[in-house]
């Protein structure tokens, strides 16, 4: 096996929120929106402070309690209850960006969020995306778009329902056979913490592709504000895998195309962004058919969700969107709007990447 | 006769999360499926000297050997002096003692507030025709870990020529193993490693580790 190692950068530039979960979430009794903030506080410190000030018990009754009114279970409820003022429990805080309520809401306050899903941090508590996100990401770019791959049959249909046929890419060792693990040879790195600041909640719009309507439903997530930078390295092992990382921006492009005409065209023209670079999905929200051969699940997937009646899809289900501040370009990129709509709609997920070889 | 025994001391820092696994036999439902190796008394994350040699062996065999070996025991002369040969009888053992490095900044970890030497990354596959998601939660040993790195030259009649050149092949293993990555999945961002303060130092006998040790400083 010839080896050689070439390292590119991978910046990636996010055209609307992004959410990576960690798997975890926070209650509306673990976080206290006051004066434009939503703040997380470090709920160990949290608990220890309460202890030292003789509010434990207070606080277990409120952690057990449901009271009628919704704003009545929130943490800040019990601290203005109980007249505590202290605010210095660790964590981190997040700016309101305003957009988060819900329309039509009955508690009007702000704030009157429920769960928030967590993004992805490190053991420091700073935020980052892992590589393998990415590196799923842009898998999902070559599978659809390489010929030798998408053209084939993806679908096993051994088994009670039909599935990915998970072995069509040679991957892991096998006796007697030379190792040939393509993706073995593309290595995608975490990225480089950011800071808590490229953060902001978000909430979830469906918009259907039959009304027109969009609707809020009831999931926040934190997110990475658009137009944050993010940096990655993507090394490769071997030829094979260099010219196809090689040839990624074309075939996010391709990707892109081939997604938009299957789907992204049955709906509005205003709640589509346009690119500037190479387009990426990433992470939680951005829809089934960003992180599948759409072509070959098509028909599947809505197979999947025909019981029960709530969650069944119609057609090709709804195009998920998200709500934030329009933020101008900064100098660098043109044009001077990132979206199409006046009413702060992002497509969730969407980013855009630019790739180079580092030389060295 | 020359005997001497080198002493290569540095230190791991991880730039990444490492998960060097082990056995799972006792995994709870719902909690880490894939836990790392740690040190039994202290129950601190370890990095066993078995995986820093056999990555290293690995990584210089496609370097050095002129042929493709296909088995440890196919290794050429280079490889087969450092790191031994069971099937070679001029080198049954290797010139290098590889130790196993502990964790060595845990009071600097524990200012940063950190809740615990490992973490729980939780991952997973999504089946890219059903769009199914497959969780599973993975260990790491947490980033900007520092590990207490050994390794032990030997110096002897035979090998004294050769010292340089060996040291060569080290560093070389060194700076692979740092382009490369250390325990699992590493292609997807795990165990991404750096070297740090290398120095030589002749720890038994007489050998004049002034040469080493300007390699060591000049090359990582």
């Amino acid at each position: 096996m010839k080896t050689e190692y070439r390292t590119f950068q991978f910046s990636l530039l996010s055209m609307a929120p992004i959410h990576i979960g960690s798997g975890d979430k926070y209650t509306s009794r673990e976080f206290i929106y006051e004066n434009g903030y939503f703040y997380f506080p470090d709920m160990g410190k949290f608990y220890n402070r309460m202890v030292e000030k003789g509010y434990d018990q207070k606080f277990e009754r409120f952690l057990q309690e449901r009271k009628a009114r919704a704003s009545n279970n929130r943490l800040i409820s019990f601290l203005l209850d109980n007249r505590i003022s202290d605010r210095d429990f660790g964590g981190y805080r997040i700016k309101e960006t305003g957009l988060e309520t819900e329309e039509n809401d009955n508690d009007s306050k702000l704030g009157a969020i429920n769960e928030v899903v967590k993004f992805m941090r490190d053991p420091f508590g700073t935020p980052y995306i892992p590589g393998s996100s990415l590196k799923g990401a842009i898998r999902t770019i070559l599978m659809n778009t390489n010929p030798d791959w998408n053209n084939k049959k993806v679908v096993d249909t051994r088994g009670k329902r039909p599935k990915e046929n998970k072995n069509m890419i040679s991957w892991g060792a096998k006796k007697g056979k030379e190792f040939n693990d393509l993706f073995n040879a593309i290595r995608v790195s975490d990225s480089k913490p950011f800071s808590n600041e490229s953060l902001i909640l978000v909430q979830k719009w469906d918009c259907s592709a039959k009304s027109l309507k969009v609707k809020p439903l009831p999931l926040y997530r934190e997110a990475i504000a658009p137009l944050t930078k993010v940096e990655f390295t993507i090394t490769t092992t071997t030829a094979e895998a260099a010219s196809l990382i090689e040839k990624l921006e074309d075939k996010a492009l391709e990707f892109y195309k081939g997604y938009k005409n299957f789907f992204l065209k049955d709906f509005p023209e205003d709640k589509i962004q346009d690119n500037i670079d190479y387009p990426i999905y990433l992470g939680a929200g951005s829809g089934a058919w960003t992180k599948t051969i759409f072509k070959q699940a098509n028909g599947i997937i809505q197979d999947r969700h025909r019981k029960p009646v709530q969650t069944k899809m119609k057609g090709k289900g709804v195009l998920k969107l998200t709500k934030a501040p329009i933020l101008k370009q900064d100098d660098s990129v043109q044009p001077s709007k990132l979206i199409k709509n006046d009413e702060s709609f992002y497509e969730m997920g969407k980013a855009n990447f630019m790739i180079k070889e580092i030389t060295k | 006769m020359a005997f001497a025994k080198i002493q290569v001391t540095g230190q791991i820092r991880l730039e990444t999360g490492l998960h060097i696994g082990t056995s799972n036999a006792f995994a709870a439902i719902g909690a880490t499926d894939s836990p790392v190796i740690k040190d039994p008394i202290t129950n601190l994350p370890i990095i066993p000297g078995s995986s820093i040699k056999g990555k290293m062996r690995t990584l210089l065999a496609r370097v050095y050997n002129t042929t493709l070996a296909e088995k440890p025991g196919d290794d050429g002369e280079i490889i087969s002096r450092l790191f031994g040969n069971s099937s070679d009888k001029n080198y049954k053992v290797g010139r290098l003692i590889f130790r196993d490095a502990f964790l060595t900044n845990k009071d600097d970890l524990d200012s940063r507030d950190v809740k615990s030497y490992t973490e729980v990354k939780f991952e997973n596959t999504i089946d890219r025709i059903t769009a199914e998601a497959n969780p599973r939660q993975i260990e790491r040993a947490i980033r900007d870990s520092v590990f207490g790195f050994e390794l032990i030259y030997e110096v002897t009649d035979k090998s004294q020529a050769q010292v340089e050149e060996d040291f060569k092949v080290i560093l070389d293993g060194l700076k692979l193993l740092e382009l490369d990555y250390l325990g699992g999945s590493g292609s997807r961002g795990y165990g991404k490693v750096v070297f740090e303060d290398l120095k030589a130092n002749t720890v038994f006998g007489n050998y004049d580790v002034s040469r080493l040790n300007e390699l060591l400083t000049t090359e990582v």
